[in-house]
């Protein structure tokens, strides 16, 4: 996908004489995301993302939401969100992943960590919040940047 | 009790005493909290962690109130912390009241 994707941005850029940029020039990552959101939200893409969604790891996704959560995005993939400063709500968002993510690996494998019922209902509406959330953002670039980056953020290389 | 919870980090930026004291220097909060329990050690990545549960005294306090909650101990506990280290403390808020058995337990 990132071979294609280097390709696409190429052509496009020899069609409009545009000088080429090396692979890790900022603008790259902008052509991924593009490509990627395209690829995977066109029409019925279920299966491919299914497929698509055994591709995520868990150190990735949480690198890129701690970031975000911060405020604080990458300095590699920071164009990507910029020129506004990062979303509230979409630092909520990430706020969230943060959390059920290790409430759920402590859940997993800490045998001495016990959730009580209140703890499992704050963390049911948590998930439902973000799911509020995602659902006002999820148009804007910034989601798409953040979608992208769960993915790719590790095969990113700065400028 | 954290060494139940995870092993201890080797070098935390911010120790359970003096993020106690963080917790303590808190702006108003929407909802009343009668104490807190602190735990650090390691999370899911090996990063050094801080585990907070904010004893509530009303068990039927609002979702959004504890939202709130969260975020202000967040804003609160992460600038100290990214004062000494590149890779801010990950902090994790949860919520339960007196009558509930401490989570370690």
């Amino acid at each position: 996908m990132l071979i294609c994707s280097s390709k696409l941005g190429t052509l496009q850029q020899r069609s409009r004489g545009v000088p080429l940029r090396p692979a890790c020039a900022a603008p790259y990552p902008r052509h991924i995301m593009r490509f990627f959101i395209a690829l995977i939200s066109r029409g019925n893409r279920t299966p491919l993302r299914q497929v698509v969604s055994c591709a995520f790891y868990h150190k990735d996704m949480r690198s890129i939401s701690k970031s975000l959560a911060a405020g604080t995005p990458p300095d590699r993939i920071s164009a990507a969100f910029s020129p506004m400063p990062i979303n509230p709500t979409l630092k909520s968002v990430a706020q969230a992943f943060l959390d059920l993510q290790e409430a759920r690996h402590q859940a997993d494998y800490n045998s001495y960590r016990l959730f009580t019922r209140r703890e499992a209902i704050y963390n049911h509406h948590l998930a439902v919040h973000a799911i509020h959330d995602w659902a006002k953002i999820r148009k804007t670039s910034q989601a798409d940047a953040y979608l992208t980056s769960l993915l790719l953020i590790d095969r990113i290389q700065g400028s | 009790m954290s060494s139940r919870l995870t092993h201890k980090a080797d070098r935390n930026d911010l120790d359970e005493t003096s993020i106690r004291v963080a917790l303590e220097q808190l702006p108003p909060l929407p909802a009343a909290v009668s104490d807190w329990d602190v735990q650090t050690g390691t999370n899911s990545a090996n990063e050094p962690a801080v585990w907070i549960w904010a004893v509530l005294r009303d068990e039927n306090t609002e979702f959004d109130k504890l939202i709130a909650i969260r975020d202000l101990i967040l804003a609160h506990i992460r600038d100290p912390a990214r004062k000494t280290s590149q890779n801010p403390l990950g902090v994790y808020v949860s919520f339960r009241t007196v009558d509930e058995l401490s989570p370690a337990k």
